[in-house]
């Protein structure tokens, strides 16, 4: 917690979900947290923005969910993508590489 | 098929709103949890923990909110939701709500179809006016019919100021020519205040007038709704034709209605359809010894039977004294007898005992039931606190718990309905001559109330309780709880569950297999002869026709060589009681050589035969010969006699030879030619009988001058195979003899010596039934609940494991656990099936109600159904990895 949470564009919290879910079904808690842990604290995604996309890419067709049991025997909604999701997840990456990659170019030319 | 899911996904905000909408709200209260948990476990205080959890959640409920906005447009879920949202949570977890259902239907089910018997049968009065003011002049022994003299009818109608009125009547067969194809029926001659007495009034013309009582027998009929349908097409200008019974015209004076039965043809499977006057006529000198009738009238107002019977016992006392009437006839037992005690008596412990069994059932489906729901509140403890802590109001979530029982229920009933019409239709099908009344019976609105009421009785008993837990868990020991070792998995309340599911189940399942084992010492009693492939029909040689025995004697020797050569038969012959089919009647005679104690009766069972009985019913001749066609009219009169009665009077020696005399007058010797292996005739459940054979040719010589011949006989006609298919040729053989002769009643013997057995199968089959049942249910119990609570110990078996102990020690410590609980129970209901069964004695034979190997062999079969239970769900607990068991310590 000693950064303060960095703010998303527009449309790459969902890429972040299709990216976690695609290693293996995961729930929305789990989802957050994964993605808090993996990028060491950078996102820290609140509720309020991640169950919405979730159910944006729900609507899409991009992931699936199903009600599965915890390792402790809770019932949890565990979302995983799906063949169209991984296909978005390509294109995303690729699109996200050529931004990056534009917004590099940029800075790069003011200095 | 991916797009297939999107677009059912795009769809289901239009389809399943409310579906869509708890599971959010189920979605929000996990992460809710898990967010606790982890705070938790970051070191906060539970109460710290859900602060901050609710405070990072933003609001808790407002990303809930926002995502129901995306559904806006879909329309609104309106009135019923919470029964909405209830169908969802059934619908989501289908293996609960089945063996819920189920479970609640086999209990409403068995008790709703039993509740409709014993209504239908023991509650439901008989069809008479003021049934409970009717009552039967009859012997101590109800089983056997009561015959009275008609003087003794006319003496105890003019003397019993406890009787209204008395009637009487005697049922005889009568052959109806003319009109249609001859036919026999079962008919009565019953005395004019029979039917008022009964408070029947005629469908159509009228009753018997008094003065017709002499004058009118057999020449005024009436005929039952049954007949006038079946013969006369209900054709209403049969009232005051006449039709022609046994060759006599007589005239229809009247219809009665449907439905309608003399009291005692609720014993029978064919009631009686022909009803003529008595013919008694009180001017005449009347015999007080000649006893052929059945005598009941109705009580004077306020008196009871027992009343009743002292004063006929008072009346019969008087009458030996006066030596009207011999000590011997047993007349100062006589009783009055209401005519629901003299139908439905014996019946009443079995169905009660029915009743109670299915009372079990549903106590134990009702186990069933409230273990599922206390199981499933426990799993939902988390997410219900959650709920309340978020501001859900207790009665809210009571209220929805309820409305989901409610649910339950109401489900079942429908399913258990269903089954009860199954059921009932199943055991109306096989029910016993004993239990006529059955036949009609049907689930109607006093059942299907019964049902409803269980109903709400079982959603109360089953779902409160947990219900009222449920809403007073505390969040925070919820929330500890939800990552504990499980211990409610092991509760008191659970535990007696077990206990009493393996009493009660104990208790049933040993009615049932004592009942089973009866069974089948019943069905290996040897009769002595072989019932199948035999075709037995009636026939009665009228007077009209054949007025000289030795016609009669050359018709039966007539028939039965024409029918003995048709392609097919065996052999036939003619009987005079069918075994196991009629009781038969003893008859007193006189050995030659007198007995040791000069005072001793004889009185062995009289059977009239014709040559080739014995081939023809396959009795084996145990000494001697068998009756030939050579024993004719004019011959040495001879007999063959059972083995019970040649051991009796010619012990260790041959009875061949010895010699007898039907009464002590002037009848002629008999000469004993065979002895035949015993028969069973009466009854499966007595001794064996001292019974003689005569010559059907020889009988009228036999009785002495003047003697007439026996004109009703049972035509027996062994085939090579199926019986019916030689009914139509039989029928030919009698109708090329006498084409107005019908042949009565014809069936395969088997189906008569059947039904003997039918009350015993009957009771044993309607039980094994339900204890197969209460098993199921008992072991669906026992599973369900032992497999639960070992499931929630898995934190505890893995840390078993994980300290070292020993994967099949731990499975087998929860199997010994299971055991020790249903052990428990198996001995409660051990101890009170040996205080029940003694209901059930009467229904048994040669096994007591207190059988050693039953009452070892299903305890322990209960126990190994709890065994097993326990075992499988403990040996896959043991296999967890411990890492994995521990985790889910959070």
């Amino acid at each position: 917690m000693s950064q303060p949470a960095a703010t998303l564009l527009p449309g790459t919290l969902e890429m972040l979900i299709l990216k976690v879910v695609s290693a293996e079904p995961e729930h929305g808690w789990g989802i957050g947290n994964r993605l808090a842990h993996v990028s060491d604290g950078v996102f820290d995604v609140n509720q309020g923005s991640l169950y919405p996309a979730l159910q944006r890419l729900l609507r899409k067709g991009w992931i699936k969910s199903e009600w599965r049991r915890t390792e402790n025997g809770r019932r949890a909604r565990y979302y995983a993508t799906t063949k169209s999701g991984a296909r978005q997840l390509v294109t995303e990456r690729e699109s996200w590489a050529r931004q990056v990659e534009g917004v590099r170019l940029v800075l790069d030319w003011a200095t | 098929m991916s797009w297939l899911d999107g677009l059912r996904e795009k769809l289901r905000p239009l389809r399943d709103r409310m579906g869509l909408q708890s599971e959010l709200d189920d979605e929000m209260a996990f992460h809710f949890e898990r967010e606790v948990e982890s705070n938790i476990g970051a070191g906060m205080d539970p109460r710290a923990a859900i602060r901050a959890a609710r405070r990072r959640m933003g609001g808790a409920f407002i990303p809930a909110e926002s995502i129901r906005g995306m559904w806006k447009g879909y329309g609104l879920g309106g009135l019923g939701q919470e029964l909405r949202l209830a169908v969802r949570r059934l619908r989501r977890r289908p293996g609960f709500t089945v063996v819920a259902t189920l479970t609640l239907a086999l209990g409403i089910g068995a008790n709703a179809a039993i509740f409709s018997l014993v209504r239908g049968v023991l509650i439901r009065p008989l069809p008479y006016e003021q049934p409970d003011g009717l009552a039967f002049i009859w012997s101590p022994e109800r089983d056997t019919e009561t015959h009275l003299s008609a003087k003794e009818w006319l003496e105890y109608r003019a003397a019993l100021e406890t009787f209204d009125d008395l009637a009487t009547y005697t049922d005889f067969e009568t052959s109806l020519t003319r009109d249609a194809e001859p036919e026999r029926v079962r008919a009565a001659a019953v005395t004019p205040n029979t039917f008022p007495i009964l408070g029947v009034r005629p469908l159509h013309g009228r009753l018997f007038r008094d003065e017709e009582d002499v004058s009118g027998v057999g020449t005024v009929v009436i005929l039952s709704y049954e007949l006038w349908q079946r013969r006369y097409g209900g054709d209403e200008t049969v009232v005051g034709r006449t039709i022609t019974a046994n060759g006599v015209s007589a005239n229809v004076v009247g219809i009665l209605p449907s439905g309608f039965r003399l009291p005692l043809d609720y014993r029978l499977e064919r009631p009686t359809e022909l009803f003529t006057t008595s013919g008694i006529d009180p001017t005449s000198n009347l015999a007080w010894g000649n006893r052929g009738w059945f005598v009941f009238g109705r009580l004077a107002s306020g008196v009871t039977p027992a009343l009743a019977t002292a004063e006929v016992r008072t009346v019969s006392s008087r009458w030996i004294e006066e030596g009207f009437v011999p000590e011997t006839v047993g007349a100062t037992d006589r009783e009055a007898l209401s005519v629901s005690d003299l139908l439905l008596a014996g019946m009443r412990t079995p169905l009660l005992v029915l009743m109670g069994a299915v009372g079990f059932i549903l106590l134990i489906a009702c186990a069933n039931v409230a273990h599922l729901l206390l199981a499933r509140s426990e799993a939902r403890r988390g997410e219900v606190a959650v709920a309340a802590a978020l501001g859900a109001s207790r009665g809210r979530l009571a209220r929805q718990h309820l409305i989901e029982n409610g649910l339950l229920a109401t489900l079942g009933a429908i399913v258990g309905v269903g089954l009860a019409t199954i059921g009932l239709k199943l055991a109306v099908g096989m029910a016993p001559v004993a239990l006529i009344r059955m036949r009609d019976v049907a689930l109607d609105g006093t059942v299907l109330a019964f049902a409803a009421a269980l109903t709400i009785g079982t959603t109360l008993i089953a779902g409160l309780a947990p219900a009222l837990r449920l809403t007073r868990i505390p969040l925070t020991a919820a929330m500890g709880n939800v990552r504990g070792s499980g211990g409610g998995g092991r509760g008191p309340v659970r535990r007696s569950l077990v206990a009493i599911e393996s009493a009660l189940a104990v208790i049933l399942v040993i009615g049932a297999a004592l009942l089973g084992r009866s069974f089948i010492e019943l069905s290996q009693i040897e009769v002595g002869f072989e019932s199948s492939n035999v075709l037995a029909g009636g026939l009665t040689v009228a007077a009209a026709g054949y007025p000289d025995p030795e016609d009669v004697g050359s018709f039966f020797r007539d028939l039965t060589e024409r029918v003995g050569r048709l392609p097919g038969v065996e052999a036939a012959a003619a009987v005079r009681k069918i075994p196991l089919g009629e009781s038969i009647g003893s008859w007193t005679i006189t050995l030659e050589e007198p007995l040791p104690d000069p005072d001793e009766n004889v009185e062995p069972d009289w059977q009239i035969v014709t040559a080739g009985y014995f081939d023809v019913m396959r009795v084996d001749i145990r000494e001697g010969r068998a009756l030939t066609s050579d024993d004719r009219a004019g011959g040495v009169p001879v007999a063959v006699i059972s083995g019970a009665m040649a051991d009796r009077y010619w012990p260790g020696e041959s009875a061949i030879g010895k010699r007898f005399q039907l009464g002590t007058l002037d009848q002629p010797m008999i000469e004993i030619v065979g002895v035949a292996h015993d028969v069973t005739h009466n009854s499966l459940l007595e001794d064996p009988r001292h019974e003689m054979y005569l010559s059907h040719e020889q009988w009228p010589e036999m009785q002495g001058a003047g003697g007439g011949a026996r004109r009703t006989m049972a035509l027996l006609v062994r085939t090579r195979g199926d019986p019916m298919a030689s009914l139509a040729a039989v029928r030919g053989e009698v109708a090329a003899i006498d084409p107005s002769m019908p042949l009565a009643n014809p069936q395969p013997l088997s189906i008569i010596t059947g039904g003997a057995l039918a009350e015993q199968k009957f009771t044993a089959g309607v039980f094994g039934l339900f204890a197969g049942l209460a098993l199921l249910l008992a072991a669906i119990g026992l599973y369900g609940v032992t497999a639960y609570a070992t499931s929630r110990r898995t934190n505890e078996i893995g840390i078993r494991i994980a300290l070292g102990a020993d994967r099949r020690n731990v499975a087998g410590l929860v199997v010994k656990e299971a055991i020790a609980v249903a052990g428990i129970g198996v001995i409660v209901g051990g101890i009170a099936a040996a205080w029940l069964t003694r209901f059930l004695e009467t229904q048994l034979y040669g096994v007591s109600p207190l059988d050693t190997g039953t009452f070892v062999a299903v305890p322990a079969i209960l126990l190994g159904v709890a065994a097993l239970a326990a075992y499988v769900p403990a040996r896959r607990a043991a296999r967890i990895d411990p890492v994995t068991a521990l985790r889910s310590e959070g």
